[in-house]
């Protein structure tokens, strides 16, 4: 079979290598005299950004999403410095969207004590991402125009973004069960006694054999939290007219959430509990729920946007100045 | 020459083709980008008329760029032996000539070498080591084939661990080995783009489709003990969409998305606690109903362009 592939793979190659040879590439030569000659690479260019104000609602996506994904409700407001920099703040609500795998669980899984309190409730212990807002500057290098179809023509630019701001998370937060109290009671030295474990059991089973935690609310423990967020990413810009754009972005939001709402990370392979170093290194569960378990997720989105550009001073309230 | 005179009169809607996008853009064609940016001294590639040597005047009476440009008034009579200087415009011109396509692509080779990367599978990253060839019929037109090869850079994630740690629900997971596809591409798109105004790069956006193979095979996790799959193929059907800046006239700098579409041959997932030896040992009962699979890929790498050089062929 292999064979027979590589086989056909070659022939297509040479089929078209050959067909390259056999053409050459054709195109029209224009003469052109008259004042564009010897004029700078670009003239006359309308600059779309400089100075101006820029209003943009928006909406967002994440991707690659495992257990909930967020469509964020939002804006973005910047000011134009230049036409090759700007800044800016974005920001946005989210509304969540529970994914094939939370669906999944809900229907097949069976409730897991404190790591899944009640299976049919697994929306209710995932981490959302609630609210963001970030201050960010764009640095926009490229800039030219465009054809769809040799008809239409359009200004765009591509641009890059980073920056950084805050947003509103939620996630469980402290939850420990029997089992975490019977290690830390049974422990050989202190020592040996996990530093996560606070002394206290929320997450209580009488009935081991339904799987499910006595006091759902206690156990699942969910908390609100506000953390620093970074972001940075590139988008496109396509300008529809002289102030109004169509504005493309990937952006990315990393930042530590628990995103199962479920226990991770406290202990490596040789039972020593997480105390520093790499979290990597203690991916066995400590049968504590704290913040050892809120990993980094690098929270991919594609943000799609219409802007509108306005003057503070100049020719008009929409009209961009031009270059010489 | 003639033709190379455009008519500001077509530049507006091509009708139902551009339907969709002129939903999105209600504010209408921008006018304004007809006159913003004008041609690059690079395009033209011309050099300006020597002093005492009139300027070549294209084909006789045939409107060409330089009749017009005599008909709006914008050359006037030198001194003695009626030389030609360029005067300063007084009016803005109605077009000055159509560019040449910097980096044509008909009648030429594109190889695009690139690696690719899953964007949809929680459970396994897949990369694979691809090459694409296509020949363009036309400057947009496109037929070729392209080839994946997946081997051992199938990877598991972290979730399809903890899932079935911590939820105790097993998911089924498939790696893949190769794939092969038969692809047509149009570009529709095409642009230039000034970087901080100093250079310029030319970009175009295609679209791409295809038919083709995949080699793939369940990873077992429901009962390893017993079950070892092998590869198998699956007819995939797969549409992408990519964008290449040109850095010469035959490399260019490339990334494309595409979706392999496909029929996934999944493991069975009923627990096989209670099967004997022998249901268990049966492959028949390895597997079950099998599932439409979307793989979609992000490539990126290099086009290069076969034969290196461009020729332009003048018109009589």
């Amino acid at each position: 079979m292999k064979r027979n592939l590589a086989t056909a793979s070659a022939a297509v190659l040479a089929l078209a290598l050959v067909l390259c040879e056999a053409r050459e590439a054709l195109a029209q030569e224009i003469v052109l005299e008259g004042p564009l000659v010897g004029q700078p690479a670009v003239r006359e260019l309308m600059l779309l950004r400089k100075g101006r104000l820029s209003i943009a609602p928006d909406i967002g996506f994440t991707l690659v999403d495992d257990f909930r994904r967020n469509i964020i409700l939002g804006g973005r407001i910047e000011y134009n410095i230049f036409d090759w920099i700007s800044i800016g703040v974005w920001g946005g609500y989210s509304l969540g969207i529970e994914t094939p795998l939370t669906k999944e669980i809900k229907k097949k899984a069976r409730s897991n004590h404190m790591n899944l309190p009640r299976h049919n409730h697994i929306g209710d212990q995932i981490g959302k991402l609630n609210w963001i807002t970030t201050l960010q500057i764009n640095v926009i290098p490229f800039r030219g125009k465009m054809a769809l179809f040799s008809k239409l023509f359009l200004a765009a630019d591509i641009y890059i973004f980073f920056g950084g701001g805050v947003a509103g998370v939620e996630d469980r937060g402290y939850a420990a069960d029997d089992t975490a109290n019977y290690n830390y009671l049974n422990a050989t030295s202190p020592s040996e006694q996990d530093p996560a474990f606070k002394g206290t059991v929320n997450c209580t089973d009488s009935d081991p054999a339904d799987g499910m935690a006595d006091n759902f609310n206690n156990c699942l423990n969910m908390k609100d939290r506000v953390t620093f967020v970074p972001t940075f990413g590139v988008g496109v810009t396509l300008f529809v007219n002289k102030w109004m754009s169509l504005n493309i972005e990937y952006r990315a939001l990393p930042f530590r959430i628990n995103k199962p709402g479920t226990d991770e990370v406290g202990m490596n392979k040789n039972r020593k509990y997480y105390k520093d170093g790499s979290a990597k290194d203690f991916e066995f569960p400590n049968h504590v729920i704290n913040d050892d378990d809120r990993v980094w997720h690098f929270n991919h989105s594609l943000q799609i946007s219409y802007a509108f550009y306005f003057n503070f001073s100049g020719p008009g309230v929409f009209k961009p100045s031009i270059t010489d | 020459m003639r033709n190379h005179v455009a008519d500001r009169s077509r530049w507006v809607f091509p009708g139902a083709a551009c339907l969709a996008l002129g939903a999105l853009l209600i504010g209408g064609p921008t006018h304004a980008q007809e006159e913003e940016m004008s041609f690059t001294t690079e395009e033209t590639e011309t050099a300006p008329a020597e002093e005492g040597e009139a300027a070549p005047t294209g084909e006789e009476g045939t409107g060409s760029v330089f009749d017009t440009t005599l008909s709006t008034g914008l050359l006037e009579e030198g001194g003695e032996g009626g030389e030609v200087a360029i005067a300063k415009p007084t009016k803005p011109p109605e077009i000055w000539a159509v560019q040449r396509i910097w980096a044509k692509k008909q009648g030429r080779f594109e190889l695009f070498p690139s690696w690719g990367i899953s964007m949809n599978d929680p459970y396994v990253s897949h990369q694979a080591a691809s090459i694409s060839g296509a020949y363009y019929i036309t400057e947009v037109l496109a037929v070729g084939a392209s080839f994946l090869w997946y081997g051992k850079l199938n990877q598991q994630e972290d979730l399809n661990f903890q899932v079935t740690r911590s939820f105790r629900v097993l998911i089924p997971i498939n790696e893949y080995l190769l794939n092969w596809n038969i692809n047509f591409y149009y570009t529709p798109l095409y642009g230039k783009f000034s970087v901080f105004r100093k250079f310029i790069f030319n970009w175009d956006v295609w679209i791409t489709g295809g038919i083709g193979m995949l080699w793939t095979r369940p990873i077992p996790v429901i009962d390893v003990e017993y079950r070892s799959f092998d590869y198998g193929w699956r007819f995939t059907g797969n549409i992408g969409l990519g964008i290449r800046i040109f850095l010469t006239r035959y490399l260019a700098i490339a990334t494309e998305v595409r979706d392999y579409m496909y029929m996934e041959e999944l493991e069975n997932t009923s627990p096989p606690m209670e099967w004997s030896e022998a249901q268990r040992a049966d492959k028949g009962n390895w597997t079950g109903p099998s599932k439409f699979t979307n793989n979609v890929m992000w490539h990126f790498g290099v086009c290069l362009y076969f034969p290196l050089d461009v020729t332009y062929k003048y018109e009589k």
